[in-house]
């Protein structure tokens, strides 16, 4: 098996705009901000199921963020951080719910991509996307967390506060299951 | 690397698999490997089915107004959480034994005192029962408000003439709205802002507690909290219970049959053929006032009445109308003056 590799590996640019910020910039402040409201967000309903819990933890975290800029220190990755702590607060805004099962997210994928791509690929990766949705809730975060938001196993493990072969596992039950329900 | 010990789930989890799959790096390789082992191209398409499945999962997209709207807060200061769990819950006991008992010391700035001084009340008008028993406050526009013992109300001596209708309340009251869609009518209960039009609802706001509540009987309630832009609506029988130090609010819908809402059925009343000696009775023991009246004269009348989330003297007047009584209400005394009287319906 190869090694995990750092996916979000942390640019030059992206080493930059976190020391700018924590020295007190706005603008890099900002642009934080920005550049990952939107996946945030993402992750944190797929927690929670509940907007204004989400928004919430969005602006205690970067509330938090800007307060204790001063005390931060440099990252390997931005990204991971803010996921870490966005987990941990929502944990702690609330107990983690389950997502309703009628409540399935809206496709965002644009038109032109999936116009690319033969129908029956599609087909097959819509009903492999609905069996996402049914594995266990543990199972799902692993595989949106690894596949759609591109972290490292050990990334994964640091989010989760498990070992690194505990989301192995997670990701070989999932599979299991997939294959099962095919 | 030895593909052949290799399963469905093995590719899913190499990375170098993955980025294959993902972003067609070291495609001449996985290539070979796909010649080499040719028992694997299924568990390798499966693999790849679900990888590319998985990295496009969908997702929930942050509204453009939405993003701002986090992102004004996080610059607002200082900030403060903001959890509106609007659950459809019963009621805990713990709660209700909430309302009956009050609770440890909490220091606020919005308090009665700093409320009145904060809205530039010039003037107000103080109301407070001393007394041990609930005692009723009617108010210049026609609401009347339940005071509970030890609880204060005040508001403008202009109340409803040309200014504002808003009272501020110390402690427990039970409130009934005279309905002007005109004139919304305000509660400042500590760091709770309830505004309402025409409705019933009682409210918990002492200044040691370290939560404010409030339960609505009938109508809407909008209920926000100091210095929040956020606003929520309350309807019958729902419960909005704010937490002073975090001012997180918390709204359970109340389940009937509890004991915090037969409290509030009290001020509810069926009256189906009712001698009018028993509806005096009861009205007196809900709103702890007086009523006098002459009860030979109305010692044969009966009366059939709904009356629900009318002030207390929309009560009253409703019943002398039916009786064809005149009425005189002077603070918690209420005098009624009947001829006798007919078979009396009030249709409400």
């Amino acid at each position: 098996m190869a090694g995990s590799k750092n996916i979000n590996q942390v640019t030059n640019e992206e080493r930059e705009l976190w020391n700018a910020f924590r020295k007190g910039n706005e603008q890099a402040f900002s642009d934080i901000y920005h550049q990952f409201s939107g996946t945030l967000y993402n992750y944190g309903y797929h927690l929670a199921a509940d907007a204004a819990l989400v928004k919430d933890a969005m602006q205690d975290l970067f509330s938090d963020l800007w307060r204790t800029r001063k005390n931060l220190s440099e990252t390997t990755s931005v990204k991971y951080y803010l996921f870490r702590s966005l987990r941990r607060k929502l944990h702690r805004l609330s107990d983690i719910k389950q997502i309703p099962e009628d409540l399935y997210p809206i496709q965002t994928e644009s038109v032109e991509t999936i116009r690319i791509r033969g129908e029956e690929d599609i087909l097959q990766q819509q009903h492999l996307q609905r069996l996402m949705g049914l594995l266990p809730a543990r199972q799902q975060e692993v595989i949106r967390l690894r596949f759609y938001d591109n972290f490292s196993w050990e990334e994964i493990a640091g989010i989760l506060q498990i070992n690194e072969q505990s989301v192995r596992n997670l990701v070989q039950r999932a599979v299991v299951k997939l294959r099962e329900l095919w | 690397m030895d593909y052949s010990v290799y399963d469905t789930a093995d590719f899913v989890c190499d990375d170098s698999f993955v980025a294959w799959v993902q972003h067609g790096e070291q495609a001449e390789f996985w290539k070979t490997v796909e010649e080499q082992y040719p028992e694997k191209r299924a568990a390798m398409s499966a693999a790849r089915a679900i990888i590319t499945a998985a990295s496009s999962l969908p997702a929930f997209t942050l509204k453009e107004e939405v993003d701002a709207e986090i992102w004004n807060n996080i610059r607002k200061k200082p900030v403060t959480r903001w959890y509106w769990a609007a659950a459809a819950v019963a009621v805990f006991a713990l709660v209700t034994l909430w309302w009956l008992v009050p609770q440890s010391s909490h220091k606020k700035d919005f308090v009665y005192r700093q409320l009145l001084l904060k809205e530039k009340v010039e003037h107000p008008v103080e109301v407070v029962n001393e007394g041990g028993k609930p005692m009723t406050v009617s108010l210049p526009d026609g609401s009347s408000v339940l005071l509970q013992p030890g609880a204060r109300l005040s508001y403008p001596a202009c109340f409803s003439h040309g200014c504002q209708r808003k009272v501020f309340l110390s402690g427990a009251a039970f409130f009934e709205i005279y309905r002007d869609a005109k004139q919304p009518f305000v509660v400042y209960a500590n760091e709770m802002v309830i505004n309402v039009l025409g409705t019933s609802f009682a409210v918990k706001a002492y200044e040691e507690d370290s939560l404010v509540a409030l339960l609505v009987k009938t109508g809407r309630v909008a209920v926000s909290v100091q210095s929040k832009e956020q606003q929520l609506i309350l309807t019958a029988n729902q419960q909005a219970i704010l937490t002073r130090s975090t001012l997180l609010v918390d709204v359970t819908s109340l389940q009937e049959h509890t004991p915090l809402a037969a409290t509030l059925q009290t001020y509810s009343f069926v009256f189906m053929d009712a001698p009018v000696d028993s509806v005096m009775k009861m009205i007196e023991k809900a709103y702890g006032v007086h009523i006098t009246y002459d009860s030979t004269l109305l010692a044969d009348c009966r009366l059939t009445a709904s009356l629900y989330d009318e002030p207390l003297y929309e009560k009253i007047r409703l019943i002398c109308k039916a009786l064809e009584a005149s009425c005189i209400i002077e603070g918690n005394d209420i005098k009624i003056s009947a001829k006798g009287c007919h078979q009396n319906v009030i249709e409400h």
